[in-house]
């Protein structure tokens, strides 16, 4: 990915948010203190604190750190600031404050124009958090809920563009199935390891008309970076991890059970189930690919009827077995979604392929088309 | 992906640009000495991932020997048995010759006396696979090879570029990275060899007329026993009198030469493999 480049700009009198391209000296602003905090660290002479947050005007919104700052200074107000400056902190331009910058409260009101930066799903980067993202909608699903003895709405849907897809939450607002859609303002957070996008009111929501090109959805490993969904990547299984195989679950609580018995249920009898993890290497990077029943089941021939069967319950060998010679060094097209652990990111297998000449016809294509 | 400490990635490259390979990079860090094989078209790394055809197996003592045809060559395969690679010596016992088999190994290089260049696979996975796998194998790698001689294209027009320019095209870092090497290890790469090889292997769009010949093609190859191989001409003799043109015989030689079946012992003259 190209990095921006930020120039020195000549110093200027006055400048909007919009006008801020490059580093620059001595500029002045009448911008509102959109959020402010603090911050203390351990410097080496001692301990200092310094203030942070956001700032706009009707251009748009920016960044600031103040090394100084008055305490008279309070957010949501309107500010005539002199004397400060620009500069770019880990590849983004932020307004700079310090002991000379001086501070002019106004009494009237500024209209700030949100702006966030639009990006593909495969793109997202947990560290900007309010962005614009564009894609289909489907899979609504409402749920209410109370909140200050009131009930409300959520919406529960998948955005789905290019080669991913993520879960979006609506909080009261209702989507268009099946429409695509440009959303600004949605809110990005991890939850257990998978990234997701909730929206409020606030966010600001239009139908586009496209036309969608048919693309594959097969992805190189070497372009995923962060844990999205809906993915499809291809490769050779080099291995097949050591615990992979037959599993007993509760059938009360379906906790996996490494004991005879679950701890919580002792009464409830035990189902079995599978579990597999593998290297997948698809020659542009490698990644860890685990699964279950959905994923592995019906590609190695393995049905619940198998695995519940009383009078023969399924053997840990012959499971393994069973595993390994499908998994094993075969060419696999596997459908999952990304998603973060205290190991990197892995591959949750939802559906698990050997490579067929169909696809062999599809990656050619791909291929060709570069 | 994620930065902590990863495995060596294992490269997917034909093994002409194997051969074709003659210097390498030293990587001393941590008193740890490790030698990566430089490709000229910018593949940089020491373990390998490919598919073939096993045209030889040979066992002396505690040395195994494999000879892997891809559809540019072979890859030679040396298998020293060891306390810990008991696994990998399972795995070579249950292969044979002409089995299809995916084969992951790390590199070791030497130079003979007459200063030739060759690099050596010691494997640590060897098992059969299916005619899907070997394709598949097959067009991704092509596919590999052409971003890298695309960046290699660029280099050779401006040898300034950064990873981060390169990038900024399309590509990943890590061809950038390995291209860049590549272009500065070798002051004019020849890349020509290997420009030829991909056109001739575009070939996955294949008729079903040359699929149904190419069994007979493979047993007229076989039973012809010339030394030297049978000519074209010879070949296209006998199957024009069932009807077939030169046309699908091309394609059905491509796709036995694909297939790792069949190889060129001489211009226009073929022999089983």
């Amino acid at each position: 990915m190209g990095k921006a480049y930020y120039g020195f700009m000549e110093s200027a009198k006055r400048l909007k948010v919009a006008e801020i391209v490059g580093e620059a000296t001595d500029i002045a602003m009448k911008v509102k203190l959109l959020s402010i905090s603090v911050r203390e660290v351990q410097g080496s002479k001692g301990p200092f604190s310094y203030h942070y947050g956001l700032l706009g005007d009707e251009t748009g919104v920016i960044p600031f750190t103040a090394w100084s700052v008055p305490a008279t200074v309070r957010e949501k107000d309107v500010y005539e600031i002199s004397k400060c400056y620009t500069k770019s902190y880990r590849d983004k331009l932020r307004v700079y404050f310090d002991a000379h910058t001086e501070f002019k409260l106004l009494n009237e009101p500024l209209e700030v124009k949100r702006v966030y930066k639009f990006y593909n799903l495969k793109d997202l980067n947990i560290k900007d958090k309010f962005v614009t993202v564009e894609g289909v909608i489907s899979g609504e699903m409402k749920k209410e809920y109370e909140k200050d003895g009131q009930k409300k709405e959520l919406y529960n849907y998948t955005l789905s563009e290019g080669r991913a897809s993520i879960p979006l939450t609506s909080f009261g607002k209702k989507l268009e199935n099946n429409k695509y859609v440009r959303i600004q303002g949605a809110r990005l957070d991890e939850f257990n390891g998978y990234y997701r996008l909730n929206i409020s009111d606030k966010a600001e929501v239009e139908y586009i008309s496209v036309d969608l090109p048919e693309e594959s959805p097969i992805s190189f490993l070497s372009d995923l970076k962060v844990p999205i969904g809906g993915i499809t990547v291809t490769g050779f299984a080099l291995n097949l991890g050591e615990k992979s195989g037959l599993i007993a679950r509760c059938s009360e609580c379906n906790q996996k059970i490494d004991d005879i018995r679950c701890s919580d249920h002792p009464e409830a009898p035990l189902k079995y189930d599978i579990f597999a993890y593998f290297t997948l290497d698809d020659g542009t990077d490698y990644i860890q690919v685990s699964g279950g029943f959905d994923a592995f089941g019906p590609i190695c021939g393995i049905t619940q009827e198998y695995l519940q069967n009383k009078t023969r319950p399924p053997l840990k060998k012959e499971v393994k077995e069973k595993l390994s010679k499908v998994i094993l060094h075969n060419s696999l097209r596997i459908k999952g979604n990304l998603k973060n652990s205290t190991m990197g990111m892995g591959l949750r297998a939802t559906e698990v392929k050997l490579i067929e000449k169909t696809d062999l016809g599809e990656l050619a294509q791909i291929n060709g088309g570069e | 992906m994620a930065n902590e400490k990863r495995r060596e990635p294992a490269r997917w490259v034909f093994s002409r640009e194997l051969r074709d390979t003659t210097l390498t990079h030293v990587d001393d860090e941590n008193d740890v000495k490790r030698e990566y094989f430089i490709t000229k078209a910018g593949s940089v790394g020491r373990r390998v991932l490919f598919c073939g055809k096993i045209t030889q197996k040979s066992e002396e003592n505690e040395t195994i020997k494999l000879t892997v045809a891809d559809p540019t060559g072979a890859f030679y395969i040396t298998f020293f048995s060891k306390d810990f690679n008991q696994d990998t010596r399972a795995e070579l016992g249950l292969v044979s010759e002409n089995q299809n088999v995916m084969v992951v190994g790390r590199t070791s290089f030497f130079t003979s006396n007459e200063g030739k260049f060759y690099v050596n696979i010691n494997p640590e996975t060897v098992r059969e696979v299916r005619e899907e796998d070997l394709e598949y194998w097959k067009i991704q790698t092509v596919a590999y090879l052409k971003r890298r001689l695309s960046i290699m294209h660029e280099l050779s027009k401006s040898p300034e570029l950064s990873a981060e320019q390169i990038v900024s095209l399309g590509f990943t870092e890590d061809e950038a990275a390995g291209c860049i090497m590549a272009n500065s290890a070798y002051s004019t790469p020849a890349l020509g060899p290997l420009e030829d090889l991909l056109i001739s292997m575009n070939s996955y769009h294949v008729s079903e007329d040359a699929i149904n010949l190419k069994d007979e093609v493979l047993d007229i190859i076989k039973e012809s026993g010339a030394f030297g191989g049978i000519t074209y001409q010879e070949i296209l003799d006998k199957i024009s009198k069932k009807g077939k043109d030169s046309e699908q015989l091309d394609e059905a030689l491509n796709l036995l030469g694909s297939e790792g079946e069949i190889y060129e012992a001489e211009k226009r003259k073929f022999r089983p493999a």
